[in-house]
């Protein structure tokens, strides 16, 4: 199953003010570089949150249930989560039963298909997947999946989905696999939705955004806590629940659906909120991380923070031409999709939450940093390591997406560096070619200045955060 | 459990069990990149419910008379998800596997097509499959292979319908087995149920064809499709509804035109299109190109131009697509698929279109001719019309 949305990841927008006469004018308006401000939280129970995104069906479209067991494999052991009710227990993690109104048994989507990820055979809740395939065609899934149905209910409910997804399909294709989608998936969910009604238009109302899929890498919950907006362009400002449930604009048909899911959605910010990074599972050296924590707090704690006791996080975002990474990304979010911004202020989700990009990146929070390889923002780097020497950052390689294929000395997956096309095209698939547009492993040469005894001090103690 | 002891079970069991065979060539999977072993892939895989051969080709006659053929073996083990009772695998006449076999023959100067089908279980030796040597058959129709003194292993059919036809036919293979892959259809290669498939896309055939009094010489080409696939026995019991309710070949919502191209300059196309029943939807083409040395491509829908321009209508009023353009721009190939005779319907115990076909048009910037054979799923009215 690779069909899943993500959930908490909406970028590319630029504010638009309502001037709030009948003729709506919009100014397209932007964030600016610099500190980020906070923004009032609603309160939420973690556990609450927890049951809630394992349980409960926020995607309400999917597989019929009859279909779904003709073709998927039952779940290995690993893949399955504590606390789950009913036929979710026997689902793996990133697939919810749902029953709808009129008693079609569905497998859908929810958030874990792109926010828990295997590291090292281990399920790890809030890791970014950095490795599903969105290379593939989608449409040839979906269709596929209708010759296993025969009920005329379910029949009704797997052409809702499919036709979903048909309409997204030539939105979300990327160049390489492991790259996500999310944000032309979101924007592409948009185009089809009327931003008052949210009812959906199996023809676009808005133009769709462009086929050319700038790619981001996922990043983990358990920093979402200590920041004041979400995405890497710090464009989802407000309530940051409305955001994480855009997911449901795969299937939400109407405001009622919608505020439904919104009531719990608190819960589920809460247990984001409440996770911790995992504690790295290799050895470290004590005595040399501690060596790296000064030339860590000089050299990178102005953007990223300080850990430790008394930590603390800037909640930054630098200007492009300052951190210069590949600046597809904010570009486009800033320039070129103002339309999608005006969807978003129009709709229900805009009630409580705005979008404000700023012409820039967010320097995150580095909690658990070792864990969530590639690295910069659309995941062009395959080691951290590679990151703070960027001469040495490959411009093609290819993994294994072999979650046990992990480095612990240059902290990221081991790599290649393919020279000659392969033949088959799962192997092409997997190369990451820097030298396309928003793919770029460009910026952030910030370790360049360190001496080779710095650097791999700064390494060893970034095992720690 | 089925009691298997009842003869009017049995009865209407057979009579599902037919029905279901259109499952195993529908219902797509991911086409699994695994290896292949031979014999041991000719022969049937116990451990897979449906499974089969299904040969097609152009033949030509002495007199320049032209033909075109299909020969379809297939199993089905009828075998729950429970353990079997032991009894009924003691019995001699116990069902442990059922078999059809479909024969179409088409006399492509007259435009006349005609089809036979043979139904049988296993029991008493009526009809099975084996590997080594590999030989299916059902009662007096088989295909097996055979080894001429100092010459290669190949392969011969036979089928026959009295004294209105029969065909004897020796094949060898002018190219290896290609399992088309790289573009899943579903699930993934190790998902539960996934389709097997290869294909022996250019065989050279030899032999005799007889129709009522008339015996030819002939020889040609022939395709061959292999596949077998495991569904759960609710899955199987779901598409027998849906066939018995509407007489048709089905695929649940979908519908799969299969194409199997050879064109003069040696290359093959094998290509599914898959669009939902109703009209509405993405339809899906997919395929893998074959070149002349054998090496081969899958071809993913944005590499493909498949439209069709015409339609025929059965007596019974079914639309069935009756021209095509096929175009794999990269290779320069843009086609013209055409009906070698408008009326190639198989009206036996199911309904679909299973006949040749006539291809021209280009190859890498030159003219170039073909033919094949195109089988058509998932037509005819549905059970709510």
């Amino acid at each position: 199953m690779r069909q899943l949305p993500p959930i908490c990841f909406l970028a590319s927008l630029s504010l638009f003010a309502a001037c709030g006469s009948e003729e709506t004018v919009v100014e397209a308006t932007k964030s600016p570089v610099g500190p980020v401000p906070a923004a009032e939280q609603r309160p939420g129970d973690p556990r609450a949150g927890y049951e809630a995104l394992v349980n409960n069906a926020y995607v309400t479209c999917g597989i019929p249930y009859s279909a779904y067991r003709e073709f998927a494999n039952p779940p290995a052991p690993e893949s399955l989560l504590p606390d789950r009710k009913g036929r979710n227990a026997e689902l793996p993690y990133s697939l919810t039963f749902h029953v709808t109104k009129d008693g079609v048994e569905l497998v859908t989507s929810n958030c874990l298909t792109c926010h828990a990820e295997f590291f090292n055979d281990k399920l790890i809740v809030g890791l970014g997947n950095e490795s599903r395939d969105f290379t593939q065609d989608l449409s040839a899934f979906v269709e596929s999946v209708g010759a296993y149905v025969h009920d005329e209910r379910e029949a009704r409910e797997w052409q809702k989905w499919a036709d979903r997804w048909n309409a997204i399909a030539p939105y979300i294709r990327t160049e390489t696999r492991g790259v996500n989608a999310a944000d032309n998936l979101t924007l592409a969910l948009f185009a089809h939705r009327d931003p008052e009604t949210l009812e959906w238009s199996n023809e676009p109302l808005i133009e769709p955004p462009s086929k050319h899929v700038l790619p981001v890498s996922v990043p983990p919950w358990w920093r979402m806590s200590k920041k004041h907006a979400l995405f890497y362009h710090g464009g989802g400002r407000g309530d940051h629940a409305p955001w994480m449930m855009t997911a449901s604009t795969l299937c939400a048909d109407s405001v009622e659906e919608a505020e439904q899911i919104d009531s719990y959605f608190p819960h589920v910010q809460a247990f984001i909120y409440s996770l911790e990074p995992p504690e790295y599972p290799f050895e470290i050296n004590a005595e040399l991380a501690e060596k790296g924590r000064p030339v860590f707090e000089a050299s990178c704690s102005g953007c990223h923070g300080t850990y430790g006791p008394n930590p603390s996080y800037p909640n930054l975002i630098l200007a492009l031409e300052e951190v210069g990474t590949d600046p597809e990304l904010a570009l486009s979010a800033t320039r070129k999709e103002d339309r999608f911004i005006q969807w978003f202020n129009r709709s229900f989700y805009g009630r409580r939450s705005k979008a404000a990009p700023a012409p820039g990146y967010y320097a995150p929070p580095l909690d658990g940093i070792w864990a969530t390889a590639p690295y910069l923002h659309n995941g062009s780097v395959p080691t951290l390591e590679t990151l703070l020497d960027s001469a040495r950052r490959p411009a093609r390689w290819a993994r294994s997406f072999n979650s046990t294929d992990y480095d612990d000395k240059a902290l990221g997956w081991r790599y290649t560096e393919p020279t000659v096309k392969p033949q088959d095209l799962e192997e092409r698939n997997r190369i990451y070619d820097t030298s396309r547009l928003g793919y770029s492993n460009q910026g952030h040469s910030y370790g360049d200045g360190l001496t080779p005894d710095e650097r791999k001090a700064v390494l060893e103690y970034l095992k720690t955060l | 459990m089925f009691n298997f002891g009842h003869r009017q079970r049995v009865c209407r069991l057979m009579l599902r069990a037919l029905l279901v065979f259109s499952v195993m060539f529908l219902a797509p999977g991911r086409w699994a990149t695994a290896e292949l072993a031979f014999p041991e892939d000719y022969g049937p895989h116990p451990d897979h419910r449906i499974e089969s051969w299904y040969f097609s080709g152009r033949l030509s006659g002495e007199e320049d008379q032209q033909f075109g053929f299909h020969l379809g073996f297939f199993r089905l083990a009828v075998k729950p998800d429970a353990p079997r009772q032991p009894q009924i695998v003691n019995s001699a006449w116990a069902i442990q596997e059922i078999y059809r076999a479909e024969f179409g023959i088409a006399d492509l100067r007259t435009g006349n097509f005609e089809s036979y089908e043979h139904l049988s279980r296993t029991s008493l030796g009526l009809a099975g499959a084996q590997a080594s040597p590999f030989r299916v058959w059902v009662y007096d129709w088989f295909a097996e292979t055979y080894q001429s003194p100092g010459s290669q292993p190949a392969l011969r059919l036979r089928a026959a319908w009295g004294g209105e036809a029969s065909l004897e036919l020796e094949l060898k293979s002018a190219k290896p087995a290609v399992v088309p892959g790289a573009q899943p259809l579903i699930g993934t290669g190790t998902s539960r149920n996934a389709m097997r498939w290869y294909s022996l896309t250019r065989m050279v055939a030899a032999g005799t064809l007889k129709l009522g009094e008339d015996v030819h010489q002939v020889k040609g080409h022939v395709w061959l499709d292999r596949l077998w696939r495991d569904a759960s026995f609710e899955f199987i019991t779901a598409s027998l509804e849906s066939a018995e309710r509407t007489g048709f070949l089905s695929a649940g919502q979908i519908a799969i035109n299969r194409f199997a191209l050879l064109l003069e300059n040696g290359w093959e196309l094998l290509i599914f299109q898959m669009h939902r029943r109703d009209g509405t939807g993405t339809p899906v083409p997919s395929g893998t190109l074959v070149y002349g040395d054998g090496s081969f491509r899958a071809l993913s829908r944005d590499e493909l131009v498949l439209s069709e321009s015409r339609h025929w209508i059965s007596a019974d009023g079914t639309r069935y697509p009756a021209a095509w353009r096929i175009a794999v721009p990269a290779d320069g190939i843009d086609l013209t698929v055409t009906p070698s005779a408008p009326d190639q319907e198989v009206r036996k115990t199911l309904r679909y279109w299973a006949g040749a076909v006539d291809v021209s048009g280009d190859a890498i910037g030159r003219p170039v001719t073909g033919h094949g054979h195109v089988a058509l799923v998932g037509y005819g009215k549905q059970s709510d019309d």
